[in-house]
């Protein structure tokens, strides 16, 4: 489904990404963990189109066709989803209101027919209720005053409704007690499914332990130092990054 | 009877001026220019009794003396004010139109395509409309329904004479014809405009409303709106206004006077949509408008809502007197330039009694090459202990070709006062975009769901009836201004 | 007695015409004369100020400051001779140098600069020296105090402080009075920091009456420093009128620190222009605006490189009668991306018949900014009063203890910036101001309450 190969970034002349190959199938989890610095935002940014993040060599290809030069709104259209670390705040716009208008975007890019009003809030309401996502929290300006949960939550309710193909989770684990963890990591597990892959972005192993992954990939430096099966996670966890990279 | 026909004329960018059509049909004008002759020409049309008349010439002598303001942030080359007509209207068979069944078809049309159907069973059920077109008023709906509750909603040509004491009593009390060149130059030639009165303790049963259109050619519109809300009474009043798309700058310069007594309330909201010129700046409206509210009584409450979208030029002010105890001054503002468009707008809150308390919201947005200024005075008179204002600005700046400025005035002489101003300017936030386009959004569909929640808190000051088109406008005006 | 001369003969002269006769008598005097440059120069200055004439309330930069009243009738020029000051500095740094100006004229300079190399304006001028002919020409912006002081300055001082030098002890520049009758002073003082060096400068004001009018351009070279404190307190019947123009090139570090204690009426404008990227200015400062006083602080902060920082912390206390003045503007030029631009103002009314008026501004030609101001003017929080009361603080002491506080964060940035000795002199003068003020709303009240 994702082919990375031999990717280059740089962000603001500085090379931050030195050749990253990964191919992830569908029915897939990876996972791509590495120390601060390693490049893992970077890497999810440059997947989801942000500006500023020059791809210098390499190539990114979805489902067959190159997404470079595609803007962000053209690759959730194909099926890509970004779960950011930090969650942007929109004040002024509902979330209910930004939910309605990127699912239909979304809905229109693909060629599906637009929700009308009620059978919008019907959904909503359906997923919101197994992410514990209040009606009160929908009727709230977008991540504006939400807590870190919340906001986790909130994405995971986005993924939930735009329905991609493939999700990046860019440390979501970050700022979430175990409940909170645990809700979030249930609500990837549902959406999961054989025709779907998702790409998890971790610093820590403790988020694996929910969302299992098939495959290991340890960054370092803008390169991939080691790959591996989900063992590599508990290597990992045992001696360190400094252990593993050796 | 006549031959007429309505033109559609859209820009390349198609929708976005949909009200830019002319309607053609025959038209009475004055002779060209600005005289005393004209002057007397619009109040003989109008039946006008001799005070008035003789209230127009003074102003008009007045106005000769005058020169045109200069301090706003807004430049356009000298304006020939011999070389426009300051009266236009349909032609018809008689002075002033008694039902609709009076008015050319093809008014009514137009009015249709506008979306402001006159015929009462097609409109919304809640809004009373009065219609004028060029210099004149077509119709005034639902005037049976407003009677029964004691409400006066009529041209303020046929106030003159259906009520002339109150008119004489109220006319020019709150913007004299002194006040400013634009205002004593309406007060010489104004031609009609939306006369309001509630009487004391009613509750006007429905939303009122005046739509404005320019039709004629080299034609300026000057309207007069006086509205009066007696002792506890309720007015909830809606302005619109488009115009043709003309290569000519066209002249609006219109004075809006309210009057609030004890215990009453104005909301008074205006959705602009004159046409604002192509993307080089031809054409368009110069808009020059004097709008006055009095808090006359105790406890009284004026509330300003505004959405600038249109125009060319915008110089407008809608200010607060607040005279009466306890009396409350509010500002909601939301100023969009796009292209070459210059606006310099904002309002005053004079705090003359104790206990008044003002509010100021304003949210611009420039795009293009465009400039916004806000430009606001709050003032504290030494009497008005206890005064309370808030103002919030902000500026939202969209490209690196236009500009945003803020300018307020802030006068305090009562140390009980307590005034807090606040004012931000950014840009729209790349973090922000790149959020909204990862989850499907289209570039402009991003900074317009971003520029509808920066505007969201005034907004939420119309009537639920308006918000929605205000929001589309938003939009529509900010089309083009991301690359 | 000719029909000509009869016309001319008016009644009552206005201010310009004083001020223009008294510029014909003088010019033939002033230093400088002999040479046909600086004479140009001052004739040019002169004649700026002919058109322009006392700015007035009907001038955007002056709506709330009205010369033309307050200078109906000129005092007359200070006489070319140095004099005995009316006062001794307000400052005492040991080792510190120190130029001391009593009347307009230079009455002491320090031996050497203590790193930084000082010349005597009156003496560059009879030189025929550039830098000094310089200081006589306007600016594009200049307005009818820098005209005048151009015009009419007879003494100042040109400090340099050259590439790469620190400069370890302030320069202190001393400006009183002369113990004379009521005149009228004019200096010219004018910085250079160049590359990379480091400067405090230290202004001390005082005088009781007359009018004084003081111009100071400061000049940052790339990655200089420039701490600049200036405190100006003075009698009532004195006007103070003073401009600072100061210009920063790349990564320049300016901070400004003020306490202005009043004069009858005082205005200070400082124009600060970012020329270089990544140039920074810090603003702070305190003013107060006694009974009968008029106290105008003006700012203006250009932004016109990409990533420049500006920052400006302004707060000013009103006693009854008193009428204080806050304009700032903060403007970004086309192309100046990064910017960072944030001002704060406050105003606090002390009693009846006070007036404040402030008008922060915002100008933006470029969209990639950060700016903001906020402004608010009040009255002592009535609840942290009563508090106080009820912990046994007598009202007036109470008041006091308030209104410090509600200036404490302008001392201590003043601390912070410019170390604790010289703050510490700022404070204690800003304090004895205040007590001042708050004695006279106690005693008023008394009077005059309910």
């Amino acid at each position: 489904m994702l082919e990375i190969e031999n990717l280059h970034v740089a962000v603001g002349g500085k090379a931050i990404l030195n050749g990253i190959g990964l191919r992830l199938n569908a029915g897939e989890i990876h996972a791509v963990m590495g120390p601060n610095g390693s490049g893992k935002s970077t890497l999810s940014y440059v997947l989801a189109g942000r500006d500023g993040y020059e791809v210098t060599e390499g190539d990114i290809r979805f489902e067959g066709e190159s997404l470079l030069g595609l803007a962000p709104d053209a690759r959730a259209a194909k099926g890509l989803f970004l779960a950011l670390q930090y969650p942007i705040e929109i004040p002024g716009v509902t979330t209910m209101n930004f939910l309605r208008t990127t699912t239909n975007a979304v809905r229109k890019a693909r060629g599906m027919a637009e929700l009308d009003a009620p059978s919008f809030l019907r959904l909503v309401r359906e997923r919101a209720k197994k992410l514990n996502v209040p009606d009160e929290m929908l009727k709230r300006a977008l991540n504006v005053g939400f807590s870190g949960g919340e906001k986790k939550r909130a994405e995971i309710l986005q993924m939930s409704l735009l329905e991609p193909k493939l999700a990046i989770l860019d440390e979501t684990d970050s700022g979430l007690d175990i409940d909170a963890l645990k809700l979030v990591a249930e609500g990837v597990n549902a959406w999961m499914g054989p025709e779907r892959a998702a790409l998890v972005i971790t610093h820590y192993q403790r988020l694996l332990k929910h969302i299992v992954p098939s495959h290991v990939h340890v960054l370092a430096g803008g390169r991939i130092v080691r790959s591996g099966g989900p063992e590599l996670a508990e290597e990992l966890e045992r001696v360190g990054y400094d252990g593993v990279a050796a | 009877m006549s031959e007429t026909k309505a033109t559609d004329i859209r820009d390349q960018a198609g929708e976005r001026y949909k009200y830019g059509f002319v309607t053609e049909i025959e038209t009475e004008r004055a002779p060209k220019g600005l005289s005393e002759e004209v002057v007397r020409f619009i109040s003989a049309k109008k039946g006008e009794p001799e005070w008035l008349l003789d209230w127009r010439l003074a102003a008009f002598r007045r106005w000769q003396a005058m020169s045109e303001p200069k301090w706003a942030r807004v430049h356009y080359p000298p304006i020939d004010f011999q070389n426009a007509y300051y009266y236009a209207a349909p032609k018809g068979k008689k002075a002033r139109y008694e039902s609709l069944d009076d008015v050319d078809p093809e008014l009514l049309k137009t009015y249709e395509k506008l979306g402001i159907p006159l015929q009462e069973q097609k409109m919304l059920a809640g809004v009373a409309v009065d219609a004028v077109f060029d210099s004149v008023s077509i119709a005034t709906t639902f005037r049976e329904k407003l009677a029964e509750a004691g409400v006066i909603f009529c041209p303020i040509s046929e106030a003159v004479h259906k009520c002339p004491e109150i008119v004489k009593q109220y006319l020019g009390s709150v913007v004299p014809p002194t006040d400013n060149f634009y205002a004593t130059l309406n007060s010489a030639v104004y031609s009609d405009g939306s006369f309001v009165y509630i009487p004391p303790g009613v509750r006007c049963p429905m939303e009122l409303s005046t739509y404005f259109r320019i039709n004629e050619a080299e034609t300026g519109q000057f309207e007069r709106t006086l509205i009066i809300a007696d002792k506890g009474s309720y007015v909830s009043y809606l302005e619109g206004c488009t115009a043709p798309m003309r290569s000519e700058h066209q002249l609006h310069a219109a004075v809006v006077e309210l009057v609030a007594l004890e215990d009453a309330e104005i909301k008074y909201s205006t959705v602009q949509n004159w046409y604002p010129g192509d993307a080089e700046g031809r054409g368009g409206i110069y808009n020059f408008v004097t709008k006055r509210g009095q808090c006359r009584g105790a406890r009284s409450k004026i509330s300003w809502t505004q959405v600038e979208t249109g125009s060319a030029i915008t110089w407008k002010y809608p200010s607060c007197v607040l005279m009466g105890e306890g009396s409350v001054g509010e500002f909601y503002s939301i100023a969009i330039v796009n292209n070459r468009q210059q606006a310099d707008t904002g309002t005053k809150m004079v705090h003359l009694g104790k206990g008044t308390r003002s509010r100021i919201i304003s949210k611009g947005i420039s795009a293009g090459h465009a400039d916004n200024t806000y430009r606001g005075l709050v003032s504290v008179h030494p009497k008005a202990s206890g005064a309370r204002n808030f103002t919030q600005c902000d500026s939202l700046l969209i490209g690196p070709d236009c500009g945003a400025h803020t300018v307020p005035y802030i006068e305090s002489r009562n140390p009980s006062a307590q005034i807090e101003h606040e004012a931000t300017t950014s840009k729209i936030s790349e973090d922000e975009l790149f959020y909204c386009m990862s989850r499907g959004l289209d570039a402009e569909s991003a900074v317009a769901l971003i520029v509808n929640g920066f505007v969201r808190d005034v907004l939420q000051q119309l009537p639920m009836e308006f918000a929605v088109e205000a929001q589309k406008l938003v939009a529509i005006s900010l089309e083009g201004a991301v690359g | 007695m000719t029909r000509a001369a009869e016309a001319t003969a008016k009644p009552v002269e206005t201010a310009e015409e004083q001020i223009l006769a008294a510029f014909s008598a003088r010019a033939g005097a002033l230093p400088g004369a002999r040479h046909p440059a600086v004479r140009a120069a001052r004739e040019e200055a002169m004649a700026h100020f002919a058109v322009a004439g006392l700015p007035h309330r009907r001038m955007e930069a002056w709506k709330y400051t009205d010369l033309s009243r307050r200078l109906s009738a000129v005092p007359g020029l200070a006489p070319l001779d140095a004099a005995p000051a009316e006062s001794a500095p307000a400052f005492d740094v040991a080792g510190w140098r120190v130029a001391r100006f009593a009347g307009g004229s230079l009455a002491s300079g320090p031996e050497d600069g203590g790193g930084a190399h000082l010349v005597r304006l009156s003496e560059a001028l009879d030189e025929g020296a550039s830098r000094a002919l310089d200081a006589l020409k306007l600016s594009e912006d200049a307005d009818s105090v820098a005209a005048l002081v151009a015009a009419l300055a007879h003494d100042g001082i040109l400090v340099t402080v050259p590439k790469g030098a620190h400069v370890a002890l302030p320069l202190g520049l001393v400006l009183r009075a002369a113990q004379r009758a009521p005149e009228a002073s004019f200096v010219r003082l004018s910085v250079r920091v160049e590359e990379g060096a480091d400067l405090t400068l230290v202004e001390d004001h005082a005088g009781r009456s007359g009018l004084a009018m003081v111009h100071l351009d400061a000049r940052l070279e790339a990655g200089a420093r420039l701490a600049h404190l200036r405190l100006q307190d003075e009698g009532a019947g004195l006007t103070h009128l003073a401009r600072s123009d100061v210009r920063l090139a790349r990564d320049a570090h300016y901070v400004h620190g003020f306490a202005s204690l009043g004069a009858g009426l005082s205005r200070h404008e400082l124009r600060i222009t970012l020329e270089g990227s990544g140039a920074q200015a810090r603003l702070l400062g305190a003013w107060l605006a006694g009974a009968g006083r008029h106290a105008d602080t003006t700012t203006l902060v250009r932004h016109a490189a990409p990533h420049c920082t500006s920052l400006q912390t302004i707060k000013g206390v009103v006693a009854p009668e008193g009428r204080g003045v806050f304009q700032g503007l903060v403007s970004v030029a086309r192309g100046a991306a990064g910017t960072s631009g944030h001002q704060l103002a406050k105003a606090l009314l002390l009693g009846p018949r006070a007036e404040v008026d402030q008008k922060p501004e915002l100008e933006i030609f470029a969209d990639d900014v950060k700016c903001s101001h906020g402004a608010s003017v009040g009255e002592l929080d009535e609840d942290a009063l009563f508090y106080l009361r009820a912990r046994g603080l007598p009202e007036p002491q109470a008041r006091a203890l308030l209104t410090g506080a509600f200036l404490g964060e302008i001392f201590d940035g003043l601390t912070e910036s410019f170390g604790g000795a010289l703050a510490d002199v700022v404070r204690v003068s800003a304090e004895a101001g205040l007590a001042a003020m708050t004695r006279d709303v106690a005693a008023g009240k008394a009077g005059s309450g309910p």
